[in-house]
């Protein structure tokens, strides 16, 4: 028993250690498949979850996670011991701790081991079974994973699934875009994230993986059907499950109040949303194919992805967002660039639904937004020689019209046609110099023809 | 009334009968001397009837009588049309050797570029700070910058704006250091034909109508005029039809009130090399070039509109002295024709950089900002028609490269081009099709053109 227990550790081990390298090599995204980048964050039954319950649709980019998620209902907590890369972290984290020479993750994994065809549960008595953890500090520790979890499900059931960012995965993922611009600075977060919960796991072994991690709580919660179902069969009604028994009332009440809790929160976020929308600064723009803003910076976990894909480089996280919901979401933002026709890369590589893929020949009907003339500023409106935006529009959406009332021509925008790329902001000559030149208070460079987001009877 | 000219046609025929053929008729008739060819008679010998048969109504239909035209000039090169292209084609055509007469609508020199008011030379860079237009076109911006107020912006990179004035000086200066023969004041109205070969064209002025002959004939009329008349193939355009103005006292404005003021000042238009005064272009609707009846209207509404826009500039705080210097004598007309030509001009050439081996001229980008792109001979000449030569903005090009074709620079570039081979096509006896492209490389880089 005991050699049979110390083999499947070691098998386990080096299972882990092949996930971990393979989440790295997905992660740093080598590989030449299109979707590659997209794998790993959506392995997360979380993330698969919640985005399909919010997007009420099952998402292509979900059929990844769905064997992970057939495997968690039968064998609970499965994905952390065999394939997260945030828990072999963790794991690696709390052997460094002098004292300890097991981590926790490994400890209740092995008690797991041990108690083979029956899942056990992961409660105080796992931790309170290792000696030389410091059982009190996480013991304590509200366990905040199904609290976080049921928010986010009950959120995503109105739309809106909140903290599906917390996703282990996105963070790992997303901490690979740490210093690759333009994804930079969210990469940078997540992985100030990731270092937070390595850390941690040193001080606090377990206190993450069985505390905090929404994704483990998921598969605890996905497993409460199975566990039900064999105690009904009265099998494993041992001493074992006793504890069990009042901490499923627990659970049971607690997703009452969370998916309660999940509504306020997402009224509220909404509530940032429209405030977002309506406040001074110019509204957002999204990649192509982005869910509708009420709900986009829910359902994108921050993985960084479409940031990292987009060769134009004009997807940036949104640094300055004045909702912390939307913090970090990825916004587009023409520069030196624009959203090229022949490009829908962001759209292939989104794992959460938040950017539905969008084929080429769609990318009109999923437009960023639409290009708004300002007259005011407009060249053309000096009477000078400029026909920029309409030479370069690759719809043909642009087209100079002579107008007899004002006595200039101007260029004028077939909303039917334009999908935002921004081709047009880019070439633009006119600005507004002679209203910063002649005001007293700073204002901001304008151009003649910007991207504006579509209203939602335009889209 | 129709009834009582045709009275006056019977008499005139004497009674002939005008079903035997009215060709026949007016041709056996004698030619009264034209009156250029009268000038030795002193003034005021008194003048009984016309010297030519008038057009006369037959049937309700106006019928010009045939005649036979008088000689006005024979030469090697014609270059019907004296603005940027054309002045550039003469003077090339006769620092080659040819025998060059030079014919202008009106009495300047310039066109567009200065009876135009289409001051700014705009299209001579490529990127990275390049001029690849260059030859006698550059040699006149050379000259304005010699002269005072002739040129402002003249740096690398940048556009300049020449003075209109300056520049009709400097191309009299160089036309007549060159000796080529001119006309000024002839509208170039018909092609002379010989079969599918032009042997010269048709002008009328206030000599009458009067026939140059030549060798080799240089369409720089802007319009196609020629190519058309001789029957090459070509398309029209309707393009859009400004009328550029000049406003002064830009230097008065008060510049304290005008900072004040809540309102941008409009139709301001850009710096000339006069200080205080203004150019200001026009966009203008998309119009015929070539249909009287619009071009009369536009110039009826631009005129007024120009006016109005002063006046709103005058009324804008700071701005009261700027006062509406001068109307472009010239309609900014920006495309009409364009030759069909042998070789055609694309935009998706220019952005591939495709090569010409008869490349003859070499054109920049509005503002520097892309590579340059080759014009061949081909463009320049028509696919049925022999001995004409497109130069400016008719020649061979689709839609959208009329921005490129049409700028001050790709017109004395193409016409250098067609100047130069007219002379070696005259000088060698050729056909202009059969010219030998080398050698009109070679003339045209001797003549300090880019070719690349």
């Amino acid at each position: 028993m005991r050699i049979s227990v110390k083999r499947s550790r070691t098998w386990r081990f080096l299972i882990r250690l092949a996930a971990f390298a393979a989440a790295v090599v997905l992660a740093v995204d080598v590989l030449p498949w299109p979707w590659g980048p997209r794998v790993l964050p959506s392995l997360s039954p979380y993330v698969t979850i919640g985005s399909a319950v919010a997007l009420r649709t099952v998402h292509a980019a979900a059929l990844v996670g769905l064997p992970a998620l057939l495997i968690v209902l039968v064998r609970r907590r499965w994905f952390c011991r065999y394939v997260c890369p945030v828990g072999m972290m963790t794991e690696c984290a709390g052997r460094l701790r002098p004292s300890g020479k097991t981590s926790t993750v490994d400890c209740w994994v092995a008690a797991e081991g041990e108690a083979s065809s029956e899942p056990a549960t992961v409660g105080p008595e796992d931790v309170a079974r290792r000696p030389r953890a410091r059982p009190g500090l996480v013991r304590r520790m509200p366990s905040l994973g199904p609290w976080i979890a049921l928010v986010t499900l009950g959120g995503a059931c109105f739309g809106y699934p909140l903290l599906l960012w917390l996703d282990p995965l996105a963070i790992f993922h997303g901490a690979f875009s740490a210093g690759r611009d333009p994804a930079g600075a969210a990469g940078a977060v997540s992985a100030a994230v990731l270092a937070a919960i390595v850390l941690t796991s040193v001080v606090l072994p377990g206190a993450w993986c069985l505390r905090i991690c929404p994704l483990g709580a998921t598969q605890d919660l996905l497993a409460l059907p199975r566990r039900a179902l064999t105690r009904i069969a009265g099998r494993g009604g041992t001493s074992r499950a006793e504890p069990t028994a009042p901490k499923k009332q627990g659970l049971a009440r607690r997703s009452v109040l969370a998916a309660g809790l999940g509504a306020v929160m997402l009224g509220l976020g909404m509530r940032w949303g429209r405030a977002a929308k309506a406040g001074a600064r110019a509204a957002l723009l999204r990649p192509p194919g982005s869910a509708d803003e009420g709900r986009f910076a829910g359902l994108c976990i921050r993985c960084g992805n479409c940031l990292r894909a987009c060769p134009s480089g004009i997807i940036e996280p949104d640094s300055r967002s004045e909702t912390i919901a939307g913090l970090l979401a990825p916004m587009v933002r023409f520069g030196d660039d624009y959203c090229r026709e022949d490009c829908c890369r962001c759209t292939e590589v989104c794992p959460s639904g938040a950017i539905a893929p969008v084929a080429l020949e769609e990318k009109r009907s999923a437009p960023i937004g639409l290009a708004v003339l300002d007259p005011t500023i407009c060249v053309l409106a000096d009477d000078k020689e400029c026909d920029k935006c309409a030479r370069i529009c690759p719809y043909q959406a642009i087209e100079i019209v002579w107008s007899e009332e004002e006595y200039i021509a101007l260029p004028k925008i077939d909303a039917a046609r334009c999908p935002g790329c921004g081709a047009c902001e880019m070439v633009c000559p006119g600005t507004n110099d002679w209203e910063r030149e002649h005001s007293d208070a700073p204002v901001p460079l304008r151009r003649a023809i910007e991207v504006h987001p579509r209203r939602s009877s335009e889209a | 009334m129709s009834r009582i000219s045709r009275r006056d046609l019977m008499r005139m025929l004497g009674g002939t009968g005008v079903a035997a053929g009215l060709g026949g008729v007016f041709s056996a008739r004698p030619l009264r001397a034209d009156p250029a060819s009268r000038a030795d008679a002193p003034p005021g010998t008194p003048v009984a009837g016309t010297d030519h048969p008038p057009a006369v109504m037959i049937d309700g239909k106006v019928i010009q009588p045939e005649r036979e035209l008088p000689l006005l000039h024979e030469t090697d090169v014609l270059v019907v049309g004296g603005g940027s292209a054309g002045v550039v084609a003469a003077l090339a055509a006769k620092r080659a050797g040819a025998r060059v007469a030079l014919v202008e609508r009106y009495g300047h020199f310039g066109g567009l570029w200065t009876g135009g008011l289409v001051v700014l030379v705009i299209g001579h860079w490529v990127t990275g700070n390049k001029q690849v237009c260059q030859g006698i076109g550059e040699e006149m911006l050379q000259r304005l910058e010699k002269l005072d107020r002739g040129i402002v912006n003249r740096r690398p990179g940048v556009n300049p704006t020449v003075d209109a004035e300056a520049l009709k000086y400097v191309m009299v200066e160089m036309v007549v250091e060159d000796q080529v023969d001119v006309f000024l004041h002839c509208w170039g109205v018909d092609a002379i034909m010989d079969g599918n070969t032009i042997r010269g064209a048709v002008f009328e002025s206030k000599s009458g109508r009067q026939a140059i002959l030549a060798k080799q004939v240089v369409d720089a009329t802007g319009d196609g005029d020629v190519f058309a008349a001789a029957g090459a193939e070509h398309e029209r355009r309707r393009y859009h039809l400004g009328l550029v103005s000049r406003i002064g006292n830009l230097d008065k404005v008060d510049q304290a009130k005008a900072k004040k003021s809540p309102r941008k000042p409009r139709h301001l238009g850009n710096i000339t090399p006069i200080a205080g005064v203004n150019w200001v272009n026009m966009h203008g609707p998309d119009a015929d070039g070539l249909d009287v009846r619009e071009l009369s209207q536009l110039e009826l509404n631009h005129r007024r509109q120009i006016w109005k826009n002063v006046e709103e500039l005058r009324s804008t705080p700071g701005y009261e002295d700027v006062y509406l210097m001068e109307t472009a004598p010239q309609l900014g007309v920006r495309i009409t024709r364009a030759l069909h030509g042998v070789e055609t001009l694309t935009m998706k050439g220019v952005l591939e950089n495709q090569k010409y081996p008869d490349c003859v001229a070499v054109g920049g980008a509005w503002a520097g900002d892309h590579q340059e792109w080759q014009i061949p001979y081909r463009a320049l000449l028509p696919r049925n028609v022999e001995n004409v030569l497109a130069a400016g903005r008719c020649i061979s090009g689709e839609p959208r490269m009329a921005d490129l074709i049409r700028v001050i620079p790709n017109c004395f570039i193409t016409g250098h081009a067609a100047g130069c081979a007219a002379a070696i096509a005259a000088q060698d006896g050729c056909l202009a099709r059969e010219v030998d492209v080398p050698k009109l490389q070679k003339l045209l880089r001797e003549q300090d053109a880019y070719l690349g």
